[in-house]
C-alpha cells in the first residue's frame, strides 16, 4: 500500500494533475454508472421490453412452423 | 409622546410574558409556533383556492372513481410490457379505428417499441396518403411510408359527427394524459357497460349508459365482446384482455417517453440523493468545531491574578 | 578559499513583454498537463456527441464499444 505522501505527490501537489483526475474519473463514472443502471432497469424489466417479445415472437414462429 | 407610549406598552408586554413562563423549552415552541402558522397558511390558501370555482356536482355528474388497476407499469421503475402494446395496437387497428383518429402517432415511432421496421412499413403501405399532383396537376395518391402519421377515419370533424349521430369519437393520441383517472379510468370505462341502466335513469336518445363517464350518458355504445380479435400470440381475447392492451397501447401513445424517462428518474434520484447526503456529512464536518466548542466562565477571585504593575517593578 | 568572479553574472533571458523564454520552458510541463486536464474536461461534457464518439471514443481500447449502437437493424426506423 502506497504511502499517503506518494498519493500526494502523484495526484494533489499538481493542480491540473487534480482537476485532470476529477474530469477523468467523472468520463469514466459517467459510462460505468449509465451501463451499469441501463442493465439493472433492463434485467428488471425482463419479459416486458420488446427485444424480449421480438425474441419470444420469433420463439413462438418457429414453433408454428415445425 | 409616541416613544413614551410605546416604552410603556413594551415594559407592560414584557411583564405579562414574563408572568407566564412558558413551560416548554424555546425550541419546542419554535417549533409548535412555525407548524401552527404553516398549518393555519395552508389551510386557509386551500381554502381560498376551493372558493375560486363552484362546480356542484352529484356523484353521477362527477363520473364514478374507478378502481387503482395494478398497471405492470405502475412503479417509478417499471416499463410498459411491450408485448401488450402491440396486441392493444391490434385491438385499436381492428376496433376502435374505425371512428377515433391517433393523430399524433408517427408509423417510424412504432419500430423498435411494438414492431419490426418491415411490419410498419407494411402497415403504413396499406394506407393511401395524398401525393404531389402529376404533370396534368391532377391530385394523385401514394402507399403510405414510415414518416407518415396514422390516418384518420374521417377527413373532418363534420363527417366524423355525422357518421355517428352527432357525437365527435374524439382523437386517442393524448386521451390517457387528457382524462382524470388515466388508464384507471380509460379500463373502468370500456369494461364498465352495465346491461341495462339502473331504475330511474333516463338517457338523452343515442346515449348509453356508463357510471364512469362524468355524467353518466356516453354516446359510444359497448365495443369491447368477448373473442371480438383474434390475437396473434395466442392470447385468450377477453372483453378485460382488449381493455387493458388497448389502453396500454393508448399510454404508450400519450406518453411514448415513458421508459426512458423512468431510467434516466432512476439515474437522477440515484445521483443526487448520493449527493444530498454527502453534502449533509460535509457540512457536519465544517460545523463540527462550533458544535463542539464549550464556553468557560471563571468568576472573578477576590485576589487579583495580576498585580498592577509598578514602574520600576517591585522585587517581589 | 572562496574565489570572486570579476564579471557580471548575468543570462541572456529573451522576453516578449512578461512571457519571456526561461519561464515557458519552465512552464510547459504543466501548461501540457492543464491541456491533458481540460481535454478530459471535453470528453465529460461532449460524451453524447457522434462526431467526437466516433472519432475518440469508440477508439479507446477495451470500453471503447459501450459507444457502439447495438440495435438490431429491424428496429431501426429507416
Amino acid at each position: 500500500m502506497k504511502s499517503f505522501s506518494t498519493i500526494y505527490r502523484t495526484f494533489f501537489k499538481r493542480n491540473s494533475v487534480f482537476v485532470g483526475t476529477i474530469f477523468a474519473g467523472a468520463f469514466v463514472f459517467q459510462v460505468l454508472f449509465d451501463s451499469s443502471v441501463t442493465s439493472w432497469y433492463e434485467n428488471h424489466n425482463k419479459g416486458k421490453l420488446w427485444k424480449d417479445v421480438k425474441a419470444q415472437i420469433a420463439a413462438a414462429g418457429e414453433e408454428d412452423e415445425d | 409622546m409616541f416613544t413614551n407610549i410605546a416604552r410603556n406598552a413594551s415594559r407592560r408586554a414584557f411583564s405579562w410574558t414574563a408572568a407566564t413562563a412558558p413551560l416548554k423549552s424555546s425550541n419546542t415552541q419554535r417549533f409548535l409556533t412555525t407548524g401552527a402558522i404553516l398549518t393555519g397558511l395552508t389551510a386557509s390558501s386551500l381554502l381560498y383556492a376551493d372558493s375560486l370555482t363552484a362546480d356542484a356536482m352529484t356523484a353521477a355528474e362527477h363520473g364514478l372513481h374507478p378502481p387503482s388497476y395494478a398497471w405492470s407499469h405502475n412503479g417509478p421503475l417499471e416499463t410498459f410490457d411491450h408485448a401488450s402494446i402491440r396486441r392493444g395496437y391490434q385491438v385499436y387497428r381492428e376496433v376502435c379505428a374505425a371512428c377515433h383518429s391517433l393523430d399524433r402517432v408517427a408509423w417510424r415511432t412504432m419500430v423498435g417499441v411494438s414492431h419490426t421496421v418491415d411490419e410498419v412499413k407494411e402497415m403504413a403501405a396499406e394506407f393511401e396518403y395524398d401525393d404531389e399532383p402529376d404533370e396534368q396537376g391532377n391530385p394523385k395518391k401514394r402507399a403510405g411510408k414510415l414518416a407518415d402519421y396514422i390516418p384518420a377515419p374521417y377527413p373532418n370533424e363534420q363527417a366524423a359527427r355525422a357518421a355517428n349521430q352527432g357525437a365527435l369519437p374524439p382523437d386517442l393520441s393524448l386521451i390517457v394524459k387528457a382524462r382524470h383517472g388515466g388508464p384507471d379510468y380509460l379500463f373502468a370505462l370500456l369494461t364498465g357497460y352495465p346491461e341495462d341502466p339502473p331504475e330511474g335513469v333516463v338517457l338523452p336518445p343515442g346515449s348509453n349508459y356508463n357510471p364512469y363517464f362524468p355524467g353518466g350518458a356516453i354516446a359510444m355504445a359497448r365495443v369491447l365482446f368477448d373473442d371480438l380479435v383474434e390475437y396473434e400470440d395466442g392470447t385468450p381475447a377477453t372483453t378485460s384482455q382488449m381493455a387493458k392492451d388497448v389502453t396500454t397501447f393508448l399510454q404508450w401513445a400519450a406518453e411514448p417517453e415513458h421508459d426512458e424517462r423512468k431510467r434516466l428518474g432512476l439515474k437522477a434520484i440515484l445521483i443526487l440523493s448520493s449527493l444530498y447526503l454527502l453534502s449533509v456529512w460535509v457540512k457536519k464536518f465544517k460545523w463540527a468545531g462550533i458544535k463542539t466548542r464549550k464556553f468557560v466562565y471563571n468568576p472573578p477571585t477576590k485576589k487579583p491574578q495580576f498585580k498592577t504593575p509598578t514602574f520600576p517593578p517591585k522585587k517581589n | 578559499m572562496t574565489s570572486y568572479t570579476s564579471r557580471l553574472g548575468i543570462k541572456p533571458n529573451p522576453r516578449l513583454g512578461r512571457l519571456s523564454l526561461r519561464n515557458l520552458l519552465a512552464y510547459s510541463p504543466n501548461l501540457m498537463l492543464w491541456g491533458g486536464a481540460s481535454a478530459f474536461g471535453l470528453f465529460v461534457f461532449v460524451e453524447g456527441w457522434p462526431t467526437f464518439q466516433d472519432a475518440i471514443f469508440k477508439k479507446i481500447p477495451i470500453v471503447g464499444s459501450h459507444w457502439n449502437d447495438n440495435t438490431p437493424p429491424e428496429d431501426k426506423p429507416v
